[in-house]
């Protein structure tokens, strides 16, 4: 069939540059010559954080530069204090009133006065961190009073994005099941199942009612990808087999597994009770978005080398199923090896 | 979310291609040529563009590797804003030439890129998985710029065609101006 021959035709090159998941954070260089302060603020529970104040010592001299809280702010521990070669740092644990610290300014004391910056950078119990840059024009950060709905579904959705995006493991089970697919209405079931089955685990997972170990897990989602080499090959010889005649069962079946990966990437986001369905609904949807832009990509890049007319010579034809294959037994290997070393 | 999501390419050794792939995604001087390539290619015809499609990932992973070897050239603004400026011209004026031609200008295009990005990386150990990655997002990019001019059918698409050619120039010439003053 000619969308499977082109399939083959491409899929060694789009392995490696198909996927582009194209966000990369460069952090920005300060530019002046003295050191920024530094304060990092850890949620620590909901009115409770740790914070870490450090600035810089320039010839002896420490930067008269004075952190202050807003007066509902308490400190739980005497600030502790280390003196570096290069910085001063106190450590302590804040607590504030019922709405921690959103809607409230810390001062910069001083600040105006210096040359110098604040980096401040906000790690929050529902995964989000903030990092912000302050200047002598403007000593002082305010802290955003509420996240809008919006915002937070966001925050969800393009995490979801790219966690399908940069899993390469995800995505190269997906590129398999292509592979093994002979018509569009098989892909549209096929890749559906794996949808239906993957949201499936994510939710039972998420919400705590089936815990799986990650390091098994691990592996078998390796294995997933492994097992779809031979098929290809089969598919590429004329024979036949259960997952070619059904790649959806496979689908859905693997897709669960799946899943439970996916979930590990969403509780890692460290989620507030209250938001676990909605964030369940936003990440989903995040993923399936990344999974049909994936796939759409692939059925784009098809089409346009199918315009160009780009035969691969036969030899190459199972190169994708070789490529697909020898990844998945590689990781197969290395994650059974992560394995047993944690359990030794 | 980097750090969640950084976990799979730890877990995969996958993370180097992924930042080929971010790197070239991030250089519009690179991505500006390529895309006048195709244009050109593709307004020239299937054998044109099936030239440029096989030739350019190659030559850039050719010449990515000289590059990641010897490091980089020491060339000034002028030199570089020529591939902007002869891509961009050929495609705004659609000029009429053989196969090969298109074919030498993607594999001139493919080193002079190539070799610039694979200099980034000749001091870095990952320098040959973020080239296959840039190399991949080369070959995607040129196989659709060429593959979408080609299916144009109507004479306004390839007047828009060459237009985006004529900015391409355009760009290339503020570049040249840039490297001359």
């Amino acid at each position: 069939m000619s969308a499977r021959l082109m399939l083959s035709m491409s899929i060694w090159r789009l392995l490696l540059g198909a996927v582009v998941a194209a966000v990369t954070f460069v952090s920005s260089a300060v530019a002046h010559e003295i050191r920024p302060a530094y304060l990092q603020i850890d949620q620590m529970a909901a009115n409770r954080y740790k914070v870490v104040w450090r600035t810089p010592i320039l010839s002896g001299m420490r930067l008269p530069i004075v952190l202050r809280f807003p007066d509902s702010v308490r400190n739980v521990t005497e600030p502790a204090q280390r003196d570096l070669p290069d910085s001063l740092v106190q450590t302590r644990v804040v607590e504030t009133d019922g709405a921690g610290l959103a809607g409230k300014r810390v001062e910069f004391v001083g600040l105006q006065a210096t040359i110098t910056d604040v980096l401040v950078r906000v790690h929050l119990l529902d995964g989000t961190v903030e990092t912000t840059m302050i200047h002598p024009s403007q000593p002082w950060i305010d802290f955003a009073a509420t996240r809008s709905p919006l915002a937070a579904a966001r925050v969800y959705f393009v995490s979801g994005f790219q966690h399908i995006l940069l899993g390469i493991d995800h995505l190269l089970f997906v590129f398999g099941l292509l592979f093994i697919v002979r018509s569009r209405w098989m892909l549209v079931k096929t890749i559906t199942a794996f949808t239906v089955a993957h949201s499936i685990t994510l939710a039972v997972a998420t919400l705590g009612k089936v815990a799986v170990p990650a390091l098994p897990l691990n592996a078998m989602i390796a294995l997933s990808i492994l097992f779809l080499g031979p098929e290809i090959v089969r598919v590429w010889g004329g024979q036949t087999s259960f997952t070619i005649r059904h790649p959806w069962i496979v689908s859905f079946a693997f897709g669960l597994l799946h899943g439970f990966g996916f979930a590990s990437g969403l509780t890692a986001l460290g989620l507030p009770q209250g938001d676990i369905p909605f964030a369940l609904l936003m990440f989903n949807l995040g993923v399936e978005a990344g999974q049909l832009a994936f796939v759409g990509l692939i059925l784009l890049l098809i089409a346009a080398l199918k315009s160009i007319e780009i035969r691969l010579p036969r030899s190459l034809e199972l190169l994708p199923a070789y490529v697909v294959g020898i990844l998945g037994a590689y990781w197969t290997i290395d994650r059974i090896a992560v394995m047993i070393g944690g359990m030794a | 979310m980097p750090v969640e999501a950084s976990a799979h390419l730890v877990n995969t050794g996958l993370g180097p291609i992924y930042d080929g792939v971010a790197h070239f995604a991030m250089s519009p001087e690179a991505i500006l040529p390529i895309v006048a390539l195709g244009i050109f290619a593709g307004l020239r015809g299937p054998i044109h563009a099936r030239a440029s499609v096989l030739i350019l990932p190659v030559g850039w992973v050719a010449f990515g590797l000289v590059g990641m070897l010897v490091g980089p050239l020491a060339l000034n603004s002028v030199i570089e804003s020529l591939p902007l400026l002869i891509l961009g011209a050929l495609a705004a004026a659609d000029i009429r030439m053989p196969s090969w031609g298109t074919g030498s200008l993607a594999l001139l295009l493919g080193a002079f890129e190539g070799w610039s990005f694979g200099s980034a990386y000749s001091a870095s150990r990952d320098g040959l998985p973020a080239l296959a990655g840039s190399a991949g997002l080369v070959f995607v990019l040129i196989a659709f710029v060429s593959a979408a001019v080609l299916k144009a059918r109507w004479d306004w698409t390839r007047i828009a065609m060459r237009v985006v050619g004529s900015w391409t120039a355009a760009s290339g010439m503020l570049l040249l101006g840039w490297g001359l003053r």
